[in-house]
């Protein structure tokens, strides 16, 4: 069974984001596996090792992209597959699912499929749900909690005020993981030695041959969010404090 | 389906997914029909519950010029991801829609993608802004880092907007309301029953006014504190995730960078120090309140108004203050 995790190599959170150009950044920081992927890559671990099968890790990025494809090797993936996009800023979900399912496509029928609920760089949140339309799969995101058996998925979803849903759906299917899901390990020295051995194919997105797509999302600008804030340390004695701070809640701000 | 692209004279049939609670409007749709109530567009608003006459015209109040009643053979259709996906697909057909819209919320956040992967059509969750004379919208990137202006091409275009980020604006017409019966398609996902959380009383997200505590709080019973700031101030609570992964909150109250994105007016931190990834939860906030007792936090350096004190100290003061006037 080939168990499918989708990885995107995205800039550290920590990471301060310098802008270079209308639609391109100072890609010189730091690029770390995408959280949420973490959770997914360790739900893909956890179900090969109770079905068996092959944890296929695929990410569509660029060179330094290879990172993160050997991170989730040393983290339990068996092997992998980089799409290089080439010098193309930041493509778009619809772009990027079509090249994930065409990938999986040529790789073999996938058993499943798991990645993070969202990237934290571009925050489409809606590449799962694309890729599972062009595979014919049933999808699930925002899944914090997950049984898995060779025929189906128990999967429970978060929904308002923290109250949970608990669904059923058949093997094979995406599931996008959430923080809440499970804890990722960290490598160990030998599963960082194994990665070293494990393959990992690359493959230019231009011979995948994908056809033009008349529905996109084009980045026309970006800039820099500019947050200000007062910065007005109350001081004096907390009794003090606290009534100054409520007579500007109530009378300056009028929030309460 | 309308797949011609669209110039920017043409008037829009905007479809907005109007989310109600007990069967009333949820307060952040609001704003999310004034973000798209433009002259010469029609609103069309979509529900699966209600009762229909006073939420259409409740809808009506804010702007809406026509709400659906989406409804299966048999009546109202439960929360299912696949059928409401469905049900909206129909819908969108039926009335020639060529834009969607929607909260960014626990349901948005399943139903945009599901309808504009299943039309193929462009969407950009979580906006701040919308412009549809020109199918542009202004989206938060690298955790509110970066503001990107992003161009919606294809059609229809499917928007969702961060909840509160548009104050709302009467405006008054008479609503009309249409039931819309559709045939629910044979569904692979079948849902089985909801739990309420022990931990999270009212949503994040949404919320106007949120208490947070972090790891200064020092553990899960001290947490009550919290519990009641939030009380008296009518908010949300909400989690660093030092305290989440020091076992003190539920991981569904984590606010920042992991956790979720919050826009209300007021957000107090209590006792979080102010980690990066942390701010990225709360770019979105009016006014950020710090309580902490340690003067070099970092959260000092982006708050509105911060007090150096003990939590354990400032809380009561405040509970007595609030308590006062009302």
């Amino acid at each position: 069974m080939k168990i499918y995790v989708c990885v995107k190599d995205v800039a550290d959170s920590a990471a301060s984001i310098r802008l270079t150009g209308p639609s391109s950044y100072d890609e010189s920081v730091i690029h770390l596996m995408n959280p949420y992927d973490e959770n997914a890559l360790e739900a893909a671990c956890t179900f090969r090792d109770s079905v068996g099968g092959d944890v296929i890790a695929l990410s569509f990025g660029k060179d330094r992209a290879l990172n993160t494809v050997r991170a989730a090797l040393s983290l339990g993936a068996d092997r992998g597959i980089l799409v290089l996009s080439g010098q193309s800023q930041m493509p778009d979900s619809i772009f990027t699912s079509r090249v994930l399912a065409e990938v999986i496509e040529r790789e073999g029928p996938p058993g499943m499929v798991f990645t993070g609920r969202s990237a934290i760089d571009s925050e489409g949140m809606q590449t799962m749900f694309r890729l599972a339309v062009h595979l014919g799969l049933p999808v699930l995101s925002d899944v914090v909690g997950l049984d898995l058996s060779r025929e189906t998925v128990h999967a429970v979803r978060e929904m308002d005020e923290g109250s949970r849903v608990s669904t059923v759906i058949p093997v094979p299917c995406v599931i996008g993981a959430s923080k809440a899901l499970n804890k990722p390990h960290y490598p160990t020295l030998p599963e960082i030695l194994r990665a070293r051995s494990k393959p990992v194919r690359t493959v230019h997105v231009s011979e995948l041959k994908i056809p033009p797509l008349s529905s996109r999302v084009e980045i026309v600008s970006l800039s820099a969010a500019v947050e200000e804030r007062k910065g007005h340390i109350l001081s004096g004695p907390l009794d003090q404090a606290c009534d100054e701070l409520i007579r500007i809640l109530r009378e300056e701000e009028k929030l309460i | 389906m309308n797949p011609g692209a669209h110039n920017s004279e043409t008037p829009r049939r905007v479809g907005l997914l109007l989310e109600t609670i007990g069967g009333v409007l949820k307060p952040s749709c609001r704003g999310l029909i004034t973000a798209f109530r433009r002259a010469g567009h029609e609103i069309i608003g979509f529900s699966f519950c209600g009762d229909w006459r006073s939420l259409t015209s409740e809808a009506g109040t804010w702007g809406v010029d026509v709400l659906v009643g989406i409804e299966g053979p048999s009546g109202f259709l439960k929360w299912h991801p696949e059928l409401w996906a469905a049900g909206v697909m129909d819908t969108v057909e039926a009335f020639r829609i060529d834009v969607i819209g929607g909260l960014t919320s626990v349901i948005g956040r399943d139903l945009l993608p599901r309808v504009a992967s299943a039309l193929e059509s462009p969407l950009v969750m979580d906006c701040s802004a919308v412009d549809l004379s020109v199918g542009t919208v202004l989206k938060p990137m690298f955790s509110g880092k970066v503001s990107a202006v992003l161009k919606l091409v294809g059609s229809p275009m499917v928007i969702g907007l961060r909840p509160n980020v548009v104050s709302p604006v009467p405006s008054p017409r008479n609503c009309e309301f249409r039931l819309h019966r559709f045939e629910p398609p044979p569904c692979s996902i079948s849902v089985k029953g909801m739990q309420p959380s022990p931990f999270l009383r009212r949503e994040l997200s949404e919320a106007d006014v949120v208490v947070s505590g972090g790891r200064g709080v020092g553990s899960r019973e001290n947490f009550l504190v919290i519990e009641r700031l939030a009380d008296a101030l009518g908010a949300a609570e909400g989690a660093s995730r030092g305290a989440v992964d020091a076992g003190y909150a539920d991981p569904s109250m984590q606010v920042g960078q992991t956790g979720k994105t919050v826009n209300p007016k007021l957000y107090v931190a209590c006792g979080i120090s102010g980690a990066l990834q942390h701010f990225a939860g709360i770019r979105g906030a009016g006014v950020v309140v710090a309580i902490n007792s340690d003067l070099d936090a970092p959260i000092f350096s982006r708050c509105d108004y911060g007090i150096v004190g003990d939590i354990f100290k400032v809380a009561p003061l405040l509970l007595a203050l609030l308590a006062k006037s009302r």
